[in-house]
């Protein structure tokens, strides 16, 4: 496994490429979860934490030094929210540090409250047909365009538009069943 | 959970934070706080219509409304309902979420002055008076935002024009009218128009304020040729912040409202004027309908497109695997790569011109030309269909006063000048 490569060699046009970091250091996230041998962490926890770790480090992209290395960058989030996790736990037992090298990352905002939304649209998401899920991402992950997304998906754009429309209702509809009014 | 789950995963959560950031939303706060999630989706209905009014003409033309030309040419030729009936008085009570102050037993003023509806706009100049006391907190020339978050304009045959809170008053409406609840059922119901919206203030820093409502429908859903328009809302939005957007106002003014217009007659008795194409039958581009209404036209083509461009991702990642057909994260992944590469880059480009109309007027027979409208129907777009031709739709700026029996509609497509002459179908 490539590891301690420099930022910059994961960026794109100014965007992390987000396959190639997760390619390469999925396994490294997950040995630093089990390594922390925390008991409160469940195995959706764990799982919430991966996928969290590299969304927080798309989020910080303006934060990281390009010619820093990513895995402290990583591990510093991952050890974060394992804290984080713990903190909303009442698993007191302290938690093992795991490498003290690595730089201090409480400047990079783990948007816990985001995470919060984006956890329940997500859960409203999952609920929905995967091929309207699709154009949710190709619309705002890949940022087609809906005459693109018609072309490539093959249906019509008045039927693009509905889907999306459709999904910020039903969205909308289940953050208030979540409490937000 | 794999490697392609996480990704998957991953960019759900970037696709879910670049919705929350494009549709320029921050999720509303927790029931504590005054604020409510219909206003949220005031914003995200909103936001849905400006994004839409960016694939159209964005030409602003001089009106009241702020709309396109052809409601402009209308309103010149007294196409427009001038109600001077009294405000509609209401107890409200204001209450600023920002500094904690609550005025009770407060007095506020409200009526619809000018109204221009048509097959597809209504645009209404709502008034609103607020008493001395609201303006010793927020002076009229600190109301950077207002807006009805739960305005509900219905006619006398119980058709819901305009609604946008789904959850509440939209809800209210149709259990109350149709025994009607559950929100799929009444987003297809057929006395439900899913209008879009463009709201602004019309004269920041005056009081009265006059909040311009332009609300649209879209093909095929006309606007029914109503007689009498009920305004009914109970919450008035406001905000002294130079960035406030809908659904972000600190100060909430709560009453109950009910405005009744009569339209006059030349909006109910409203005709659309139907062209037909001179030899239509065996031409290479053909018209599929061309309509002429009091504030705009529109008009459906079907032009002689060329063979689409070949490039197909899903067969490209059924090769590269070579194991049958991938799972959907697979393919998702895989598509991600191949959208960066230059074949597709080239294949898109290619695929564009065949979407792409240019020029598009219509001229009368006195020479003058009418080009795309700001309207509810995308301006040029379409779809290519199973024979090879390019279907788009089109909405000029072209009205009913200035149609003349024929007229030629002009296009550039794939490179040809295109002419299709057009002849105005009489009655019977």
């Amino acid at each position: 496994m490539k590891t301690n490569h420099e930022i910059k060699n994961y960026k794109n046009q100014n965007k992390l490429d987000l396959e190639k970091i997760i390619d390469e250091y999925s396994g490294y996230v997950y040995k630093i979860i089990e390594n922390a041998n925390v008991a409160c962490l469940l195995k959706e926890d764990r799982e919430e934490i991966l996928a969290d770790t590299f969304f927080i480090l798309w989020k910080n992209t303006k934060k990281l030094d390009d010619e820093k290395a990513l895995k402290p960058y990583i591990a510093g989030i991952v050890k974060n929210l394992i804290r984080e996790k713990r903190r909303k736990s009442s698993y007191h037992k302290e938690f093992s540090e795991i490498d003290n090298d690595f730089p201090d990352v409480t400047e990079m905002n783990i948007v816990c409250e985001e995470r919060e939304t984006i956890y329940l649209i997500e859960k409203s998401l999952n609920k929905m047909k995967s091929e309207d899920v699709e154009i949710f991402k190709l619309y705002y992950y890949s940022a087609r365009k809906i005459r693109e997304i018609s072309n490539i998906l093959g249906i019509s754009e008045f039927s693009v538009k509905s889907k999306l429309h459709r999904m910020r209702s039903k969205i909308k509809r289940d953050l208030e069943k979540g409490g937000y009014r | 959970m794999d490697k392609q789950e996480i990704i998957n995963r991953v960019k759900l959560k970037v696709s879910i934070s670049n919705f929350q950031k494009e549709e320029k939303i921050e999720m509303p706060k927790r029931s504590h706080v005054l604020k409510s999630t219909a206003v949220a989706c005031l914003i995200l209905i909103s936001i849905s219509g400006m994004v839409f009014a960016k694939e159209i003409s964005t030409k602003i033309y001089d009106n009241f409304f702020c709309t396109g030309n052809g409601v402009a040419t209308a309103i010149q030729e007294g196409y427009i309902a001038k109600n001077q009936s009294e405000y509609t008085n209401s107890t409200a009570e204001f209450s600023n979420e920002d500094t904690g102050i609550v005025i009770e037993n407060s007095s506020v003023k409200v009526k619809v002055q000018d109204i221009v509806m048509d097959d597809f706009n209504l645009s209404a100049k709502i008034v609103v008076d607020l008493p001395a006391e609201v303006l010793e907190q927020i002076p009229a020339k600190d109301i950077w935002e207002m807006n009805f978050p739960d305005l509900i304009v219905s006619d006398e045959d119980e058709n819901v024009l305009f609604g946008m809170d789904y959850m509440g008053s939209l809800k209210q409406y149709f259990k109350e009218h149709f025994n009607e609840e559950d929100f799929d059922k009444i987003l297809d119901h057929e006395k439900f128009y899913n209008s879009g919206l463009n709201n602004f203030i019309n004269n920041r820093g005056s009081m009265p304020v006059e909040v311009i409502y332009n609300m649209y429908t879209e093909n095929p859903n006309h606007y029914p040729k109503s007689k009498k328009l009920k305004f009914a809302f109970t919450k008035i939005a406001l905000s002294n912040s130079e960035k406030a957007t809908s659904g972000k106002e600190e100060i909430t003014i709560k009453g109950n409202w009910e405005v009744e217009v009569d339209l006059p007659s030349k909006f109910y008795n409203r005709e659309t004027y139907i062209y037909r194409a001179v030899d239509n039958e065996n031409a290479e581009d053909k018209l599929l309908s061309c309509a002429v209404y009091n504030t705009n036209t529109t008009v459906e083509l079907a032009l002689k497109s060329e063979k689409q461009p070949q490039f197909s991702p899903y067969t490209t990642i059924s090769a590269l695997l070579n194991e049958g057909e991938p799972t959907d994260a697979i393919k998702d992944y895989i598509m991600q790569k191949v959208y960066s590469t230059e074949e597709y880059q080239e294949y898109v480009k290619e695929q564009h011109k065949l979407y792409d109309t240019q020029n598009i007027y219509i001229e009368n027979a006195r020479g003058e030309k009418f080009g795309f409208t700001q309207g509810p129907i995308p301006n040029g777009g379409g779809s290519i269909d199973e024979e090879g031709f390019f279907r788009p739709t089109c909405m000029l700026d072209l009205t009913q006063k200035d149609a003349t029996d024929e007229m030629t509609l002009h296009l550039n497509y794939l490179e040809r000048d295109i002419e299709i002459k057009l002849q105005r179908e009489k009655e019977e």
